[in-house]
């Protein structure tokens, strides 16, 4: 990583290390607030979510919505679907509770985790030591952001959806592909299982 | 890098990443639904076998069941057992050879089924209903894996485990209790709250699992945030902190 830095203006590994740091606290911080029942706190969600948005402004991301950001997150979505289809069913057991508030929060705190790690890390691990690493360590975060939620165990998965949402980044231009890429995949999750 | 490398690298970075996606979920398979943002599904209503006067109507509640292979008189693999709940209101995880059947048996056959609470344990009120856990073994040559087949068998708790949903997420929580048999007497065991209103025991044996609200517990405490919620603020200074810096430096820069 060093030699990956030289050269690079200060402010840009002082802004690769601050939002890391800001993200470590918005997750501790959901921790905190969620405890052990922190994977359905919608509460603990939504404070995460302004947090890391909160940390994606600072940085100046703006979302720019265009068609291919919609087709390629779709494209994306269907990619992430398939260890459901894979492993799941489709059945007649739907959960509980009302659709239109969980999909609201869904859509708050996926949006707002792909603003973070799809808009402002990449930018900024991108102007430091360039794209593969700005997937890799997007990656990184989105794999370790859901330990609390689902244990060690969904590293490999998580790891390698955060590839793939940082290669849409990568490969469009744009953080929005990811971020419908990850909103169309959750909502779908409430029909497949 | 060429013009062509460079713009051919974001797709294969893409096309990599499906594979890995693919790659993962046949050498790990995802357990239950993997959502990518960590916010759980609300659950359905609880289904009682007596739904109490004012229950929400449900369909009735669901068994867990499970079969599994055994060799050398015990269980070879571990196995899961998930009622069909959103989320399931019994699952049971069985560590391999945990189960003792006789050697002659191949093959046993496990299930969690829901009753109604016939009698309460003592200075305690069950909540929602109470699981029977029971298994029944396959002998070598037997007509098929259902339970009519006959061989007694044991379990021991070498990290077999129970997890039961609760009617609510009231705290202080409930407590498990358990029986070996319906004339045998309740007895609390251990109890590792794991989820909202999820409850997690180790498998003692099979019989009736429950879970109970003791009634000196305060059940209508509702929770709250404790005192160490104060520590909350740490995290928000430090965001707060972060997000100062982030601007500075994007000032700096332009």
């Amino acid at each position: 990583m060093t030699s990956l830095v030289v050269g690079r203006p200060v402010s840009s590994v002082v802004r690769v290390f601050a939002l890391l740091g800001g993200f470590g606290a918005a997750i501790a911080l959901r921790i905190m607030v969620g405890g052990v029942a922190v994977r359905d706190s919608s509460l603990a969600g939504v404070l995460f979510a302004v947090a890391v948005a909160g940390l994606a402004w600072a940085a100046g991301v703006r979302a720019r919505i265009d068609v291919r950001a919609l087709i390629g997150g779709a494209l994306g979505a269907a990619i992430m679907c398939a260890p459901l289809s894979m492993h799941g069913e489709l059945t007649a057991h739907r959960p509980g509770g009302s659709f239109t508030s969980w999909a609201v929060v869904v859509v708050v705190v996926a949006l707002a985790e792909e603003a973070f790690l799809r808009g402002a890390l990449y930018d900024a691990v991108f102007d430091v030591a360039g794209a593969w690493a700005a997937v890799f360590v997007g990656a990184l975060c989105f794999a370790a952001l859901h330990v609390p939620m689902y244990g060690w165990t969904s590293v490999p998965l998580d790891f390698a959806v955060g590839l793939l949402l940082g290669a849409l980044r990568w490969v469009s231009g744009n953080w929005l592909t990811a971020g419908v890429a990850h909103v169309a995949a959750d909502i779908a999750a409430w029909w497949l299982r | 890098m060429s013009t062509s490398a460079a713009r051919r690298a974001p797709v294969f970075a893409v096309v990599l990443a499906a594979f890995a996606i693919l790659a993962v979920s046949l050498m790990h398979p995802p357990h239950g639904v993997p959502l990518y943002d960590g916010v759980g599904f609300p659950d359905e209503p609880y289904r009682y076998v007596h739904p109490p006067a004012g229950a929400k109507a449900t369909p009735p509640p669901t068994s867990a069941t499970a079969t599994t292979e055994t060799a050398n008189g015990s269980n070879t693999y571990a196995f899961y057992a998930d009622s069909a709940e959103m989320g399931p209101q019994i699952s049971v995880f069985v560590a391999p050879r945990s189960v003792v059947v006789p050697s002659s048996v191949t093959k046993i056959t496990f299930r969690a089924d829901p009753m109604a609470p016939d009698r309460q344990p003592a200075g305690a009120t069950i909540d929602g209903n109470v699981y029977r856990l029971q298994a029944a073994a396959v002998v070598t040559g037997g007509q098929d894996a259902g339970l009519s087949a006959t061989a007694s068998s044991q379990v021991g708790a070498n990290g077999s485990i129970v997890t039961m949903r609760a009617t609510s997420a009231h705290q202080p929580h409930p407590d498990f209790f358990y029986r070996e048999t319906p004339a045998a007497g309740w007895h609390e065991i251990d109890t590792v709250r794991i989820g909202n209103d999820i409850y997690r025991t180790d498998l003692v044996g099979f019989g009736d699992y429950a879970l109970a609200w003791k009634s000196n517990s305060g059940r209508s405490r509702t929770g709250g945030f404790s005192s160490s919620s104060l520590f909350i603020a740490v995290p928000v200074v430090l965001v707060a902190g972060a997000i100062i810096a982030i601007r500075r430096t994007r000032r700096r820069s332009t």
